[in-house]
């Protein structure tokens, strides 16, 4: 046959040219990220982990959310299966609601789409199945594939669950830089930063990278991890808003726009925030997004 | 006094369960393959196969039952087993 001696490749790309994505899941994904809500359907990502999953509840810094597979054969018993009409992917969706964990917001990449699942009643799952829902089915023995898929998706929650992108530091970075009469020259010198970096650094308004700690361990004559244990923890409702998916979405384009990874755009971002506040707001918490929105307004629009 | 009936029926016992661990060894994944050693130690499970923790467990108890029921009622079980992780090293080191 033919079709056998085609490329794998090309037989590949053939098969993706037949698919027509939803008009409303392409509006949503290409859409700027917006605030996450209960019922919507997200990619989360981080590192190399990549789950979609549904939210069930959402708060300042997390999120409650359920892992989704768009693939129902291995559902265990409790997962609800979602028929086409009850979501905007129009596909069959597997919600794992037994895997229902908090989050952290910052793993939210993209919106995908909603699924009507009315999820601030109670006995909403009962609803679901009046409505059309399906269950899964309980694993047979050790050797049901339903086994495999359920643990795969319990790493993977497990792993974006640690996700953690801002610093936790005690802050006492400008005071042991003082102490050891290291001042913005000797700085610059030592760890070939811009003068604006080492000036913040030595005002404690910016954290060093492990790479800086380990120069600065021989000038200071402490270990690596104390440095970084000394550097300064942004403010948490800072570090909130910063990790919101419109913001997420902001730093990519920075980290992009730099080459830089997506980790190190986060921090860089957040800590100029940071300083940019400090100056202007003195000790009242300042309006974060506002300093946000001007702070990309410079880097993404220059 | 050792017959000689009974040393050809102890000879061809370890052959078969010889041959019979060969044929499991040959349908074990790779991944099966490197953690059938370790199957009494769980707490390695995850690091030997390189995967989280669920995983691991699944791939642990998964590799136990088939050993399981490729071994039961089998009057040489042990000594399959022993022949099946002897494979197991061998390939794992080779």
């Amino acid at each position: 046959m033919a079709q056998d001696r085609e490329p794998g490749l090309a037989r590949l790309l053939r098969a993706v040219s037949t698919v027509r994505v939803p008009d409303a899941v392409r509006a949503a994904f290409e859409a700027e990220p917006g605030e996450p809500a209960p019922g919507q359907l997200w990619r989360t990502r981080w590192d190399e982990t990549v789950e979609l999953v549904v939210l069930l509840a959402v708060s300042d810094e997390n999120v409650l959310a359920a892992p989704i597979l768009l693939d129902d054969r291995c559902a265990d018993e409790d997962t609800i299966i979602l028929p086409p009409a009850q979501n905007s992917l129009t596909t069959t969706i597997a919600m794992w609601a037994g895997l229902a964990r908090q989050l952290p917001m910052c793993i939210l990449d993209r919106q995908l789409g909603v699924a009507d699942i009315g999820v601030a009643d109670s006995g909403w799952i009962e609803r679901l199945v009046e409505a059309g829902a399906t269950r899964g089915r309980r694993a047979a023995g050790p050797l049901d594939p339903t086994n495999e898929v359920q643990a795969r998706l319990t790493d993977a929650l497990d792993y974006l669950a640690s996700a953690v992108w801002a610093p936790s530091g005690s802050g006492e970075l400008g005071r042991l830089l003082a102490e050891a009469s290291l001042g913005p020259p000797r700085l610059i010198e030592l760890l070939d930063v811009s003068p604006p970096t080492a000036l913040a650094l030595r005002r404690g308004q910016a954290a060093v990278t492990p790479d800086q700690a380990a120069k600065l361990a021989l000038a200071l004559r402490l270990p690596d991890r104390v440095i970084l244990e000394a550097n300064p923890a942004p403010s948490r409702r800072l570090v909130q808003r910063m990790s919101r998916p419109r913001r997420r979405a902001q730093v990519n384009r920075l980290a992009a726009r730099r080459g830089v990874e997506e980790r190190s755009a986060w921090l860089a971002a957040t800590y100029s925030v940071n300083a940019m506040a400090a100056r202007q707001t003195g000790t009242q918490e300042p309006a974060w997004d506002e300093r946000i929105d001007q702070y990309f307004q410079v880097t993404l629009e220059s | 006094m050792t017959t000689g009936f009974a040393d050809v029926a102890g000879g061809e016992r370890t052959e078969d369960t010889a041959l019979r661990a060969h044929l499991f060894f040959d349908g074990l994944t790779m991944a099966e393959r490197r953690l059938l050693p370790f199957l009494a130690e769980p707490q390695r499970w995850s690091v030997l196969l390189d995967v989280g923790p669920s995983v691991a467990r699944v791939a642990g108890q998964s590799l136990i039952e088939k050993v399981r029921l490729a071994t039961v009622d089998d009057a040489d079980r042990d000594e399959m087993v022993m022949e099946l992780v002897r494979l197991c090293v061998r390939a794992d080191g080779s």
